[in-house]
């Protein structure tokens, strides 16, 4: 340690009018005392860490905080095509980690986005467009990751051209009946694809399609959908039985429905759900036997319990097998509960038990049919030398996150291909630079947070949901919602709130000079800890100090 | 956009440039220093600290360096209160009267040692700034105890088997009978009220006392971490309540916390390791009963209309 010649006039005393006699002390590297030092990092937040679009949550609750919903709505964009929609249908896992559980229940984070789409769809909010990529990109299907690749492309600069079927792009997402997703935001959300400039082209009205040429492009991408799977079922050839996914399109225009009035649907996807909710809509009383657990099927919970509550009757681990007819009528399914068995081989398929067969009478059975290969449309490798992708899609609604993140991801890849910059598809969180840590509420302060109740009655009342196919949730309005970016946490993530600043007995810690972060001076902390523990969001972090200490 | 936790009056003072400089010789984790750039960044560059024998007497730094960034003149321990009136004094006599003159001294410069001279200054009612930073011994001389030590306090000369049997000096009270204009209690954990309570002091004048409970982690034995949470536990137990006295007789609890346990506080405390059971009872028994006066003291109406 070597103290300079004090000279007199010179540092803090300067400018006091006062006395001028000595030095300041901060030639003395105290940062040389420690044992551990602090370090901010954010760490992830549990609800975007469990989200499967990989949403930056935080961030945009941070600014429904403040009332600014712009950029809330854009941040949200950025990485999202489709807000609104899942703000309607994600079965929004992102919900059940949240720490506010602890304090109030969990943050209504659905209601939010779903809110942040619809003041996109409003105000008319677009997503940034870049200019990095060019070149022709032609994507083969329209499912949701099939347009979330576009959108990403397209917003990357890449010309994009969307495949599909005659009907347009809606029939994916239209599927979903309006109680869940009302049409008007499908429409706008499809809408908003072709405003910033993707092209969609019919593939033909017949199928199967021809092979589309990649003359003139620079990538093709394949998203075909995934064909639902059929179930084994002796006799599904008989007219009383009828195709899911049909009448699931047909319950939407309301004609066509089974005159019949007690009807079972057999399967496992919430597909199978949304029909039996809008056929109890109709007047049907409906049965729906799964295959798997209740723990094993892609039902949503949420949804679960809404079909539940509205009359719908489920049936897990029960498989129809034999369909019992008397000419063109249908007299009753022969059905057998299952086990799943676990393994290498069987993988999660169940296994029907001897013995537990019963007869359950109904008018219709509705399932999956085996389609006609109506072909999704492919691409003829022949036509030129552009490289192809592929990436799954699915029109399951409790998968729309993955699906919009797996979209995201091949239009990553196609753009480190066709730009020859290697780069990982990044969620928005880890483009903020996360840490690998999920922030739990252990490692908060408890002192800085209250109870806060949020939300309680998020949907209409049974009765009145059943009469009409008007969306079942009540939306949140404008003060809630804003109420919800205050209960917020902001797990992990530093605002700013400046409490170490504040407490930090050593001078140690600055705002950097563009007011957007806090910095530590390592060559003063003598590494109290204080600021690691009065932080209340766990956004600052001790370890072992540093072998050398800065010293000037 | 405020993100402050506590708000705005915190949020503009802590972003006001410090005037305390680093590399001061404070422990790890010591409660002044926070405080002390807080009351700096309140009171202006335009101010002269008088401080005795204590712990900042060491932590500003060897002569002739000086980490507080303001004229500051050391004095013999039982002078503070004098010598800071004599600043004053001179400061008056060549004609200049906007120089903040305070006092920062310890508990055994205040509560014992400095006494008499700090009683002589309020009586007085010298135009001074007075803030003592209570960390509850002499702590700088070896963890002695002193008269603001609270009762059952393990100290070098309070042992574990022969804790201290005497309650904390109620210093408040004391002051309230000297009629000085204002007198408040602060904590670090209540920044917001502790702001407030400089900023009403240097609105102020004549003698004006700040009584800072000041967490000592060398001291109590504790956590250099827990900083801040002992100072809020201090206030959520009422081992160290939260009020002001403006007069000598108008009484203002200013915090009114959400309770919390003592043992709680203890816990985290070495000084306090060997409490038995019967011993928090008494303790605490103890501090409700000084709550109860507290408060009636802070609810009566403000004059008796005689």
């Amino acid at each position: 340690m070597t103290s300079p010649k004090p000279v007199a006039g010179k540092g803090a005393f300067q400018d006091s009018g006062v006395v001028k006699s000595v030095a300041s002390m901060d030639w003395n590297p105290t940062g040389s005392w420690k044992y551990l030092e602090p370090f901010y990092e954010d760490w992830f937040a549990p609800c975007s860490h469990a989200c499967p679009a990989g949403n930056d949550i935080v961030t945009w609750l941070r600014f429904v905080e403040e009332g600014r919903y712009q950029e809330a709505a854009r941040s949200l964009l950025n990485f999202n095509p489709f807000p609104a929609t899942l703000g309607c249908v994600c079965p929004h896992p992102c919900e059940t980690p949240c720490n506010r559980k602890a304090l109030g229940g969990a943050i209504a984070i659905q209601s939010v986005e779903r809110f942040l789409g619809e003041y996109a769809i409003e105000h008319d909010v677009m997503p940034e467009l870049e200019t990095s990529g060019s070149g022709r990109v032609v994507i083969a299907g329209a499912g949701p990751a099939a347009l979330s690749a576009a959108y990403f492309l397209r917003l990357r600069g890449y010309d994009v051209t969307v495949l599909d079927r005659p009907a347009g792009p809606q029939t994916g997402l239209l599927s979903i009946p309006a109680f869940r997703l009302p049409r008007r935001i499908v429409e706008a959300e499809y809408d908003r694809l072709r405003r910033i400039g993707i092209k969609f082209e019919e593939s033909g009205p017949d199928a199967p399609r021809a092979p589309f040429s990649l003359n003139g492009h620079s990538a093709g991408l394949v998203a075909n959908l995934a064909e639902p799977e059929t179930e084994a079922i002796e006799g599904l050839h008989h007219p009383a039985v009828l195709d899911l996914v049909r009448l699931l399109d047909m319950t939407r225009h309301g004609s066509g429905l089974p005159s019949g009035r007690r009807l079972a649907i057999a399967g496992s996807r919430n597909d199978a759900l949304d029909l039996a909710r809008s056929l109890v809509r109709e007047g049907h009383e409906v049965t729906v036997f799964c295959r798997d657990a209740k723990a094993d099927a892609s039902f949503s919970k949420e949804d679960l319990a809404l079909a539940a509550e509205e009359g719908v009757r489920v049936e897990f681990l029960t498989a129809v097998c034999r369909i019992l007819f008397d000419g063109d009528r249908l007299q009753g399914l022969i059905c057998a509960r299952t086990r799943n068995v676990a393994g290498p081989v069987y993988g999660r398929a169940p296994i029907r038990i001897v013995g537990t067969e019963f007869t359950f009478e109904v008018d219709h059975l509705v399932t999956s049919l085996p389609s006609p290969k109506n072909g999704s449309p492919f691409v003829d490798a022949s036509t030129g030398l552009a490289p192809v992708f592929e990436c799954p899609d699915s029109l399951d609604s409790a998968s729309l996150g993955s699906a919009v993140s797996n979209g995201r991801k091949v239009a990553a890849e196609i753009h480190a291909h066709l730009s020859g910059a290697a780069q990982p598809a990044m969620t928005p969180v880890e483009l903020r630079g996360v840490g690998e840590e999920i922030a739990k509420f252990k490692d908060f302060n408890e002192a800085y947070f209250r109870i806060d109740p949020g939300p309680s009655r998020m949907w209409r009342d049974r009765g009145e949901r059943l009469r009409d196919f008007d969306d079942v949730r009540l939306t949140l309005s404008e003060p809630a919602i804003r109420r919800e970016g205050s209960r917020c946490f902001k797990c992990g993530t530093c605002t700013l709130c400046g409490n170490c600043e504040l407490f930090c007995p050593d001078n140690s810690i600055v705002l950097a000079t563009d007011g957007s972060r806090y910095e530590i001076r390592q060559q003063y902390c003598k590494g109290c800890m204080v600021c690691v523990e009065e932080c209340p969001r766990a956004a600052i972090h001790s370890r072992r100090a540093g072998v050398s200490v800065e010293t000037r | 956009m405020t993100n402050n936790t506590f708000g705005t009056t915190t949020e503009s003072v802590m972003h006001r440039d410090d005037i305390m400089g680093p590399g001061h010789l404070a422990c790890a984790g010591c409660g002044i220093i926070p405080m002390l750039r807080l009351l700096l960044k309140v009171f202006g560059r335009r101010t002269v600290v008088v401080t005795p024998a204590c712990c900042y007497a060491v932590v500003d730094g060897p002569f002739p360096y000086s980490a507080i960034g303001v004229p500051f003149m050391h004095c013999a321990f039982e002078t503070a209160a004098a010598s800071a009136a004599g600043v004053r004094a001179a400061f008056d006599m060549r004609g200049i009267p906007d120089v903040n003159v305070i006092v920062l001294a310890g508990d055994g410069g205040t509560f014992d040692i400095g006494f008499q001279a700090l009683s002589g200054a309020a009586e007085r009612n010298e135009n001074i700034v007075y803030v003592c930073y209570d960390n509850e011994a002499y702590m700088n001389t070896g963890i002695q105890r002193s008269s603001a030590t609270p009762l059952g306090a393990w100290t070098t000369t309070t042992p574990e088997q022969a804790p201290k049997a005497e309650s904390k000096k109620d210093i408040g009270t004391i002051m309230a009978g000297h009629r000085i204009p204002y007198f408040a209690t602060t904590s670090m954990a209540y920044p917001e009220d502790m702001l407030a309570k400089f900023e009403k002091a240097k609105a102020m004048s004549g003698f004006r006392m700040i009584h800072y409970h000041c967490s000592c982690p060398t001291g109590w034995k504790a956590d250099s971490r827990d900083m801040i949470g002992l100072a809020r536990l201090a206030v959520q137990t009422r081992a160290f309540p939260l009020y002001e006295i403006l007069d000598g007789e108008s009484w203002q609890i200013t915090v009114d916390p959400e309770p919390a346990d003592l043992q709680e506080y203890f816990r985290i405390q070495g000084r306090y390791r060997h409490i038995q059971p019967n011993q928090l009872t008494e303790i605490e028994r103890h501090l409700d009963k000084e709550w109860k006066t507290l408060s009636r003291k802070a609810s009566a109406p403000e004059s008796s209309g005689r």
